[in-house]
């Protein structure tokens, strides 16, 4: 022979045997089908809007994005993604008894309106409200008088299960 | 003899591919994987936030009706339960029928700590519940209108026999607000929640509408 055989062509070196990563596999994409499938049925996880401490309450429906506000003792907030937004109505508003209704708040609910006409889209008439749970009845009171002049009749409180 | 020395077949000039066997990268997919379940598993646990839905029924007049009796009234209108729950500094207030004292009124007092008890307004509620209303006359097959879901809904002698109005002053809470909505709402019986007026009206209290007893 012109060549010595190559003794590495003979025995190649055998690479480390990968782990069977099949069942692992599934049993991840089982539980993550199972985790997105809990996820999409209890709706969109809404956090907490700062400086809020929610009331508790024995109630266990799951809560729903809508037309958001935050209400406490300094006003009302547009509640955008649950950080407090635009100042909707002042604590003087609220506790001023010459003022049923909250003429701003309205305002602003009457142009979401417009917005959804404008786009084609169904009317969005349900509100989800985050208070602390200190906040008076009487701003809670007006709130929910302006919402419904404005055809806002179905308000969603929003509240820690106990 | 000359032989015509006949060359094999051109070897062809395609490209020869061999099948190569490769091997999926699990890599990214695994990465999604661990990154996304513990992210989820995370989400549930934190999702401890409920919702109480307010949606006050349409406006309905209520009749005359008397303080000893049912809600039997004379006319063509319909009849009323009228069930009021007044929030005061001192107690709650709960009247059917428009009563304002007797057996048809009650006055319940705060707890000795001074919170207002919730309990005692359960079990009032209950036994306007069981004794006042009564099981449902008949049920109905109905179209959610905004769901389109069919529901069975159930019809009883008052009209407003699921409505409870509630009529607070300005200094109650939100806390006492929502525990109060939860007193009216259901009451847990021998581990079973039955409903009691799940749709609550909220008003405010006007001065000196109910006698205190």
């Amino acid at each position: 022979m012109a060549f010595v055989p190559s003794k590495a062509k003979k025995n190649p070196p055998k690479g480390g045997d990968m782990p069977n990563l099949n069942s692992m596999m599934d049993m991840m994409t089982i539980i993550l089908l199972f985790l997105l499938k809990s996820l999409a049925s209890a709706g969109a996880i809404m956090p907490v809007a700062p400086g809020i401490e929610l009331p508790e309450s024995s109630a266990q429906t799951q809560p729903q994005q809508h037309l958001s506000f935050i209400i406490n003792s300094e006003g009302i907030f547009e509640g955008i993604e649950s950080k407090i937004g635009v100042n909707l109505a002042t604590a003087g508003e609220l506790t001023n008894p010459e003022l049923p209704l909250l003429g701003r708040l309205i305002v602003y609910l009457d142009s979401a309106k417009a917005v959804d006409k404008k786009l084609g889209r169904t009317e969005r008439a349900i509100i989800t409200l985050q208070g602390d749970r200190n906040t008076s009845y009487s701003y809670l009171y007006k709130f929910i008088s302006s919402c419904g002049e404005a055809g806002f009749s179905t308000i969603q409180f929003i509240v820690t299960k106990r | 003899m000359a032989y015509k020395l006949k060359s094999a077949f051109r070897p062809s000039e395609r490209k020869r591919r061999d099948i190569e066997e490769v091997e999926l990268n699990l890599t990214p997919i695994m990465n999604l994987v661990v990154v996304l379940i513990p992210l989820l598993l995370q989400a549930m646990v934190l999702s401890k936030i409920g919702r109480i839905d307010y949606e006050p029924p349409p406006l309905m007049v209520a009749e005359e009706s008397d303080e000893g009796g049912g809600g039997d009234g004379g006319g063509g209108g319909p009849v009323l339960l009228n069930l009021v729950v007044n929030v005061i500094d001192t107690s709650l207030q709960v009247s059917i029928y428009g009563a304002t004292e007797g057996n048809n009124y009650w006055n319940i007092s705060l707890t000795p700590e001074g919170f207002y008890d919730f309990g005692r307004l359960q079990e009032v509620l209950y036994e306007i519940k069981t004794k006042e209303v009564g099981e449902p006359e008949r049920t109905e097959k109905s179209k959610d209108p905004k769901t389109g879901v069919e529901a069975i809904k159930e019809i009883y002698k008052f009209e407003d026999a699921s409505i409870v109005r509630i009529a607070a002053g300005p200094q109650l809470s939100y806390q006492n607000l929502v525990a109060l909505l939860d007193a009216t709402r259901s009451i847990m019986i021998s581990d079973t929640e039955k409903w009691l007026f799940p749709q609550p009206v909220l008003g405010q209290i006007q001065s000196a509408l109910v006698a205190v007893n």
